[in-house]
């Protein structure tokens, strides 16, 4: 199961699996973003390359406005998969 | 063979012309050897003996050549000997193995009431004696009789000399026999190949022997429950009947104790003593023992100047430090050192005899410890049977001919901890909608599988890229797809076979990806693979009877 919904400060959360199947959902939210915002994974269990490369067109599409993404709260697992893709090298990650 | 004046009769009938008969032959040859022969002495008419001591020199003949066995030979050459010299009686004396009395007599006497002859080997050693006594027909046994005598002495040493031949033939015979008999026993004494154990043992064992003669001085033993393991491995210094017979010992003695003995130096210290007091002086047993806890993983071991074994951690092989002591057997009472360590779930030790070092090929290069870890080091898992098999084949590629000197055994102990091999596999229908059942399965078998998260977490991506991959580049194939994980001793290994596919070998098609560009030039593609690639410790790909598999691997 997988959810990408606003929070309280108007930060994104992402709860439980962000996998292949659930693509199409998190990119109608991810595209349609023109502000930069920070993005809390603190109830995001595991993610895999088709999140990736989600959250990479939209970081790409932010950065062409001078915005990005924050991300917080990452899992240990999930900053190792940022580590090795070399993603942490393109988002913040606090 | 020499007989003093008579020819074989096989002999003689070769030189028969057609229209003599062979018995006028012998006459003739017996008169004209008699000419030759005796000294001069009273020549009388001696046809009418000659008939009956021909006779008996044909029978005789005849016996000499057909009979083996020593006792009914010399029978007959008694009773033939008597009709011959027209003796009342003959007896033939013959001395032990050992060497005949200092003052024997190496010449033919003829007392006139007594003649008497020695019995020669072909080496010049008296074996005996031929005597007969009384002549019948005449006061005293005349110059014919003891050229006869002399050649019945002949006939007898080499019937003597070639039955001893055949006995010890059949002795030979039948010491193969005993050896063989032995080697069996021996080789019962120590069970090798994989060891078939219980679904639930928390460990997998694999023994190899390989004496280089029929029996040998190399042992090994174990036992268990379900708390712990005890194992050990010996070698007998020395070679041949004795060494064997100490190995059986020494392995039977260690059994005796190490049931009621936990700690390894005592057992070393008991087993020694023994050895000690039972044993020739010169015999020593090098030996390492162990005892392995089964819940914990604790194994407490001690040395008895044996080779340290080697310990596998994943990777990685070293030598087991020990602090070794004397040989067992070397002096009355001597205390062994017991260390500890830690063997994890996957963790493999490996014992083996100087058989395996000091292997020698053509060049009198020696196999060594060094090239043992390399072979080690390289094997594929830490299986048991895969490092005894891969040691032996090795050593046997070095030595490229070479004879085996010396003894060769190997125990290989892997620990699996609580987790014992399993597998789990299912299929998938072609739809992106079946990843939730792919989690499933992969989460099935993690709740069985105690691993740690990280590898948890690096198997289910593995298996989301794999098969959304497979998805992908093979839409229409028109089969199920297979996804089977699998628990093996170190590692977990997870397998995805798509049927009737064509090849698509992971490891070389995926497009590149260069972690280190900047945002703008990073593109999405191959993402996934790369991350199974970084993830995953070891990637197969076969293509096989027109299934296309991929496998990969993480250690536990």
């Amino acid at each position: 199961m997988f959810d990408i919904r606003e929070g309280a400060n108007k930060e994104l959360i992402l709860a439980g699996r962000f996998d292949a199947s659930q693509v199409e959902r998190a990119r109608g939210v991810l595209m349609s973003l023109n502000e930069g915002k920070i993005v809390d994974f603190g109830q995001l269990d595991y993610i895999s390359s088709a999140g990736l490369g989600v959250l990479l067109a939209a970081q790409k599409r932010l950065s062409q406005r001078g915005q990005s993404l924050k991300l917080i709260n990452v899992n240990h697992h999930i900053r190792d998969v940022f580590r090795f893709s070399g993603f942490d090298q393109i988002f913040e990650i606090a | 063979m020499e007989c003093g004046g008579l020819p074989p009769l096989a002999a003689a009938e070769k030189a028969v012309p057609r229209h003599r008969t062979p018995r006028q032959l012998f006459s003739d040859k017996i008169a004209g050897a008699r000419e030759k022969m005796t000294t001069p002495a009273v020549q009388r008419d001696t046809s009418a003996r000659s008939d009956v001591a021909l006779y008996a020199l044909l029978e005789l003949s005849k016996a000499l050549s057909s009979e083996f066995n020593l006792d009914k030979l010399l029978a007959v050459i008694v009773e033939k000997a008597s009709a011959v010299v027209e003796a009342e009686k003959t007896r033939i004396l013959l001395y032990d193995d050992e060497d005949p009395p200092p003052d024997v007599d190496r010449s033919l006497t003829n007392a006139g009431s007594i003649l008497r002859a020695p019995v020669i080997d072909s080496h010049g050693k008296v074996l005996g004696m031929i005597e007969s006594v009384n002549k019948t027909t005449q006061s005293s046994f005349d110059a014919h009789d003891e050229s006869l005598m002399h050649a019945l002495a002949t006939h007898v040493a080499v019937a003597i000399e070639r039955a001893r031949m055949t006995k010890l033939h059949l002795d030979n015979q039948r010491y193969e026999q005993s050896l063989r008999l032995a080697s069996e026993i021996q080789m019962r004494m120590l069970p090798s190949g994989t060891v078939s154990l219980p679904e639930s043992t928390p460990f997998a064992i694999h023994a190899f022997i390989r004496p280089a003669k029929q029996i040998g001085g190399d042992l090994y033993d174990f036992f268990w429950n379900d708390e712990s393991l005890y194992f050990c491995i010996g070698d007998v210094t020395g070679k041949g009947v004795g060494a064997a017979l100490v190995m059986a010992m020494t392995k039977t003695l260690f059994r005796a104790y190490a049931v009621f003995q936990y700690d390894p130096a005592r057992l070393l210290s008991a087993v020694s003593a023994r050895l000690y007091e039972e044993t020739d002086p010169s015999m020593f047993v090098t030996g390492f023992c162990g005892f392995l806890n089964l819940r914990n993983g604790r194994l407490m071991y001690s040395n008895a100047g044996h080779e340290p074994p080697l310990i596998v951690r994943g990777k990685s092989v070293e030598r087991l430090a020990s602090k070794s002591g004397l040989p067992m057997g070397a002096l009355r009472s001597f205390k062994y050192v017991v260390e500890k360590t830690t063997l994890k779930p996957g963790d493999a030790v490996f014992l083996y005899t100087d058989g395996v070092t000091d292997a020698s090929n053509s060049a009198e290069e020696l196999f060594s410890v060094k090239r043992l870890r390399e072979v080690v080091e390289h094997c594929p898992d830490s299986e048991p049977s895969t490092i005894v098999s891969q040691v032996a084949a090795s050593v046997d590629r070095f030595a490229d001919g070479t004879p085996q000197a010396d003894d060769i055994a190997m125990l290989c102990v892997q620990y699996y901890g609580a987790q014992r091999p399993f597998e789990m596999a299912e299929t998938f229908r072609r739809d992106i909608a079946e990843l939730e059942d792919v989690f499933d399965l992969v989460e099935r078998f993690f709740a069985v599988a105690e691993v740690d998260e990280q590898v948890k977490y690096a198997v289910e991506l593995a298996a989301e890229e794999i098969f959304t991959n497979v998805l992908r580049h093979n839409p229409a194939g028109g089969d199920r797809i297979e996804i089977r994980l699998k628990l093996g001793g170190a590692d977990v290994a997870l397998s995805l076979t798509d049927f009737n596919a064509p090849p698509f070998d992971v490891q070389t098609e995926a497009p590149a990806v260069d972690v280190n560009k900047p945002l703008e030039e990073r593109k999405p593609g191959g993402l996934g693979l790369f991350l199974v690639k970084t993830m995953m410790d070891r990637v197969e790909y076969h293509h096989e009877n027109g299934n296309s598999r991929v496998t990969l691997y993480k250690r536990r």
